[in-house]
């Protein structure tokens, strides 16, 4: 009876090493895994204050070359051509709070908050419209169309269900009413017509003036087809 | 006693150590999804509220650039029917024998009257071709265009495929917190009516847009846990904002962004073929138009403080010059104002 009490007793003992090796893998694996969520959370949140940041200040005015007199003659079409537009990427310095740019406050994220896949931040300005559906005529903006695509090594215990690498993006297409210079551009009835009167071009008219129609035309001004 | 309490001792603990950390786990996934999804929801908002207000701001950016080349027409067809009674009087120096004569001048002038109507008929047209809606048609061209965004979704005239978008409200700005279209130099209201009741049509929009999308969580409900659908809302406010007001004697201010540092309206000279002059004998001081500036007119320095211009948004067209006193518009982000909104009611998630 003693030696079976014994033989007993070691089995107990043995139970508690075996529920050890069995939990403790699974309670590290998810202790790491709560760990890494934690990680890639953070950055999917400051994925999209890159997309933000980028948004935001591309749609910022500026008075002096959007919207006045002087955006108006450097719109005409003869002096504008091709319209082009810029806008600013979403900026790394977004993912890790990096204040060596100005554009956040810092203080910079400790590295394990830092993305460990190479950061893309790209943005396409341009000026687009909407039309159709129960609008009665198109509507002109301009947008800049803003992306990040980052990424967070996966730890070596994750990679075989997720992959070597989570890959984090983001993005936003921001709209805006367009500027003047747009304005011009896009509405070549408009554009003309300012460009004739303050350019002083000469039409050649003939015998008389163009009278006024005796009903006046109330179609819309028409959008140029490279809006 | 002391065997009894080893038999099995470690399983409740790993069992509630490993459940916690699982628990954990859930919690830290569905915070990290919500916070991302709510960052997400204020973009997809704000993305689009500034844009809408393009119905208002386009209408009268495109109304101000068209004014202003008929008023520099109008200005010119002023000076240039000036010009022709001068010539036909003989005034300024020609005569029949001198070259270029007064009817070589005269058939300048006439054909640059010509012109200078026909180019003026033809803003008076654009203007007349540009939308006037009222304010109740601009709050329906904004919900339409609303939809468009959001049926183009993904592309470069869409949204974010991922939300629904409702126009909550559209109301005009009150004057509480940025002042209204009327608060220019002078006081003038614009479009008539005073300034505490400005014309509906046109005054300024404010508009709040609710982007809203019900997200299904990444944790798997299990057990207890039962992670239902979350709505990421995000509410963005805009209104429309005179961005730039300018004051100037058109003639006499470099444009900035000229390459040649020339002046908005430099001087033309109609009695010429080629716009350009003449020189004596005849003294083409009395056919030039000038718009602001001219040194023969000692007052006109082209400073609105001391010229005989007045202020307010207009163009006012004297002898000495063209007073220009315009605004243009652009947008601007402004906090939510639409109060307590509830979901399926006020908006809808998609």
């Amino acid at each position: 009876m003693q030696v079976k009490s014994r033989r007993g007793l070691h089995a107990q003992r043995g139970q508690a090493t075996l529920e050890t090796a069995v939990f403790l893998p699974l309670f590290l694996l998810v202790l790491f895994g709560v760990i890494w969520t934690v990680q890639s959370s953070v950055l999917s949140e400051r994925a999209q204050i890159a997309v933000r940041f980028s948004g935001l200040v591309s749609d910022e005015a500026n008075p002096y070359k959007q919207y006045s007199l002087g955006a108006l003659y450097d719109g005409l079409p003869d002096v504008a051509g091709v319209e082009t537009y810029t806008c600013v990427a979403p900026t790394p310095d977004a993912l890790q709070n990096d204040p060596t740019h100005g554009y956040f406050p810092g203080p910079k994220s400790p590295s394990f908050f830092q993305p460990t896949a190479t950061t893309t931040g790209t943005c396409t300005p341009g000026s687009t419209h909407l039309s159709g559906g129960s609008m009665s005529t198109p509507l002109l903006f301009v947008h800049t169309q803003s992306n990040i695509a980052t990424g967070v090594t996966v730890p070596g215990y994750l990679q075989s269900a997720l992959g070597a690498t989570q890959n984090l993006t983001a993005s936003q297409n921001f709209f805006d009413g367009p500027d003047v210079r747009t304005i011009v551009n896009c509405y070549s009835d408009l554009g003309t017509a300012a460009e004739q009167s303050l350019e002083h071009e000469a039409v050649n008219a003939t015998g008389a003036a163009t009278p006024l129609p005796d009903m006046p035309n109330t179609t819309p001004l028409a959008l140029s087809g490279s809006c | 006693m002391r065997l009894h309490r080893q038999r099995g001792q470690t399983f409740p603990i790993w069992a509630f150590g490993t459940l916690t950390v699982l628990t954990m786990l859930a919690l830290a996934m569905s915070y990290g999804q919500m916070v991302a999804w709510q960052m997400r929801a204020m973009n997809a908002a704000d993305a689009a509220a500034r844009g809408m207000l393009s119905v208002q701001t386009t209408q009268w950016n495109e109304t101000e650039a068209a004014l202003h080349a008929a008023a520099v027409e109008e200005y010119r067809l002023r000076v240039t029917m000036n010009d022709l009674l001068e010539v036909i009087r003989g005034n300024g120096g020609c005569t029949s024998s001198t070259t270029p004569s007064c009817a070589t001048l005269y058939a300048n002038l006439r054909q640059n009257y010509l012109d200078s109507l026909t180019r003026y008929t033809n803003d008076v047209a654009v203007l007349g071709r540009i939308s006037t809606p009222t304010f109740t048609d601009q709050v329906t061209s904004i919900q339409a265009a609303l939809a468009q965004y959001q049926a183009n979704c993904g592309t470069n005239s869409g949204g974010d495929c991922a939300f629904n978008y409702t126009l909550v409200a559209a109301t005009p700005r009150p004057t509480t917190y940025l002042h209204d279209v009327y608060s220019d130099c002078c006081n003038m209201v614009v479009g008539g009516n005073t300034a505490g009741n400005p014309k509906l049509d046109l005054t300024p929009m404010q508009i709040e847009i609710v982007a809203c999308a019900k997200v299904t969580p990444w944790v798997p409900n299990f057990w207890h846990w039962n992670a239902s659908t979350f709505n990421a809302v995000g509410r963005a406010a805009a209104t429309s904002i005179m961005d730039t007001q300018e004051f100037m004697w058109v003639g006499s201010l470099v444009d900035p962004t000229s390459t040649s540092s020339a002046v908005f309206q430099a001087s033309e000279y109609p009695e010429a073929s080629n716009n350009a002059t003449q020189g004596f004998p005849y003294n083409d001081q009395y056919y030039r138009i000038d718009y602001g500036g001219n040194p023969n007119i000692t007052y006109n320095t082209g400073d609105p403080s001391t010229s005989d211009g007045s202020g307010g948004f207009q163009y006012a067209a004297s002898y000495s010059g063209l007073y220009v006193a315009d605004g243009w518009w652009s947008t601007m982000t402004i906090r939510p104002f639409a109060g307590n909104l509830t979901a399926g009611t006020s908006f809808t998630c998609k």
